[in-house]
């Protein structure tokens, strides 16, 4: 058995009247790779915010490598290995795609100076592909482009938690399998353990050991992603009901 | 230390010293250009806050009158002893305590409002020169609202001669020394992993909390580096105006043509406060000769016409036009 990275204790969250998150207990292992489904709105945006701390709980605790960090903002999550890849995503348009990562690098526990920062970052964006647009505006890439840079940016600071919300939405069939090969590659290289959100569930179940089915802010099944799948609640609540 | 990496701060640093000089030996470019030198100087020192988070502090003048106070009731103050100490040593007084006021105060002000954003961080500053202002005139203290004068100290604690030169020359060096030493500020924190912060909260202050950057400290300390350069400002130019009343000290209007000489030459970045207040001096000039008393009618439809065709100042606009050469590599 690995070891215990993040858990998430009681978590609750409510926007005016509604719970976005309602009592979700979650434990992620070191270098797992575990996908997040459930329709729209059933909370998952909510709970990356939640873990990469852009809001404070209602109720609940978040313990990351041991640690209580609840009450911690999110850049000291990020600089402690919490790493996240927007769902649309917010590169900083005005900046060179290297300068980006080199952002993404910089701010973290184990990138010490710059110099490291940008070896860092150049390495990374060799893996992703993006090296040859490495002087480029970040505003003038294309949406795919964008979404490698995010996940560049998310990778640069060697994280032990990489969150990506969406990473594949919006993506051509074709790029999914590369985008989702290459997270698979440098996680297992790094150690990296992954949470994917994810509403096209069929494209990236394969790629992780674990799926949860969240639905109105509570954690419905939490098994494999075959089990969790073919499960009814599943089928009934996500896929629609099958006429007989 | 390899030279070349910092050549483009050489070479400006070195522009700087060539228009000192003219300064210095013709003598009919004395006035525009020590104009000019304070306008550059309180551009740069608003651009290495401004330009470096695009956070608009409508209170900025309060700083600069804070210095001109703090550094004139200093000169009062050591002046007052019956044998006076050394005009380094009063001068050197001036600007620290100057430097020290304003470093307070934008801690004070800067601790609770840089925790707002964009927008609201504006609004939270506007009350800060009125407050100021009305403060002195109100308790009086610093003169009130009959003002500080430092003239007839300076006079009779040296003599004449010394009190021109003062005055009409070194306190221009003086607020040279102070733009020096802010251009070197900007330069380093870009270099840093602070303007790297800084760069990213520029564009996405809630993507740069999530990437890593401590927004909050970074635009803290950029505030309060740039509002203590701003006192040190004050402090020359009391040295130069020997004099400060209320109305004018708290008068928006010249950092209002700060910030227009930053956007105009590109804000955040080093060079473009120069290259901005060079080009809005002599666009001042000369519309002042030619259209004298609608100078300002002029100017800003001037300045207008110049935003659009240049959105990210003149300095913007070159690096991308020679994008990949060495001229871009210059522009910092």
């Amino acid at each position: 058995m690995s070891k215990e990275l993040l858990r998430l204790e009681n978590v609750s969250k409510s926007f005016g009247g509604i719970r976005a998150l309602n009592n979700v207990n979650l434990i992620i292992k070191e270098g797992e790779k575990l996908a997040i489904i459930g329709p729209n709105g059933a909370g998952k945006t909510t709970l990356f915010n939640a873990i990469s701390g852009v809001f404070g709980l209602d109720s609940g605790r978040i313990f990351y490598m041991g640690r209580d960090i609840t009450k911690l903002p999110p850049f000291k999550r990020k600089y402690l290995g919490i790493s996240r890849a927007f769902q649309i995503p917010r590169p900083f348009a005005g900046m060179t795609v290297l300068d980006n990562v080199v952002v993404g690098a910089l701010f973290s526990r184990d990138i010490k100076d710059i110099m490291e920062a940008r070896v860092r970052a150049e390495e990374i964006l060799s893996l992703v592909g993006l090296h040859s647009k490495k002087d480029e505006l970040a505003v003038n890439l294309t949406s795919p482009e964008k979404k490698l840079l995010e996940l560049a940016r998310a990778l640069a600071p060697k994280p032990k938690l990489l969150l990506l919300d969406e990473i594949v939405a919006g993506i051509p069939p074709a790029e999914v399998d590369k985008i989702m090969g290459l997270v698979v590659r440098i996680s297992e290289q790094e150690n990296i353990s992954v949470v994917a959100l994810v509403e096209h569930v069929m494209r990236v179940l394969k790629y992780v050991e674990r799926a949860v089915f969240l639905h109105e802010g509570r954690v419905m099944m939490d098994d494999t992603p075959d089990k969790v799948l073919n499960s009814e609640v599943v089928k009934d609540i996500y896929l629609g009901k099958v006429y007989e | 230390m390899d030279i070349r990496t910092h050549r483009s701060l050489i070479i400006l640093f070195l522009v700087s010293l060539i228009l000192l000089f003219v300064r210095v030996g013709i003598p009919e470019t004395r006035q525009i250009l020590s104009i000019l030198f304070f306008y550059i100087a309180l551009s740069e020192v608003f651009n290495l806050f401004t330009g470096l988070t695009l956070y608009v502090c409508f209170g900025y003048v309060a700083f600069v009158a804070l210095g001109m106070y703090g550094g004139g009731a200093t000169i009062k103050y050591l002046l007052s002893a019956s044998s006076p100490p050394p005009l380094a040593v009063v001068l050197a007084c001036a600007f620290a305590v100057a430097g020290i006021l304003a470093l307070i105060l934008a801690l004070a002000v800067g601790w609770i409002s840089v925790r707002l954003k964009g927008a609201y961080f504006a609004i939270a500053t506007i009350g800060l020169n009125e407050g100021l202002k009305n403060l002195i005139e109100g308790t009086g203290i610093w003169g009130g609202s009959s003002g500080l004068v430092i003239a007839n100290d300076l006079i009779q604690s040296y003599n004449y001669d010394t009190f021109i030169f003062v005055t009409s020359e070194l306190a221009d060096y003086l607020i040279f020394t102070v733009y020096a030493v802010t251009i070197l500020c900007i330069y380093l924190v870009i270099k840093s992993r602070l303007g790297y912060g800084l760069a990213a909260l520029r564009e996405d202050e809630e993507a740069a909390n999530v990437m890593g950057v401590n927004v909050v400290r970074y635009k803290l300390i950029v505030f309060v580096i740039s509002a203590t350069l701003a006192g040190m400002l004050g402090a020359g130019k009391m040295i130069k105006d020997v004099a400060i009343y209320p109305p004018q000290a708290f008068a928006v209007s010249y950092t209002v043509e700060a910030i227009v000489i930053s956007m105009l030459g590109g804000l955040g970045t080093v060079t473009g406060p120069v290259i901005g207040g060079l080009i809005y001096g002599v666009l001042k000039y000369v519309l002042t000769v030619s259209f004298p008393g609608l100078q300002l009618l002029a100017l800003a439809p001037a300045l207008m016409v110049m935003c659009v065709m240049f959105p990210y100042g003149i300095v913007g606009w070159l690096r991308r036009r020679f994008k990949g050469s060495k001229i871009e590599s210059l522009l910092i």
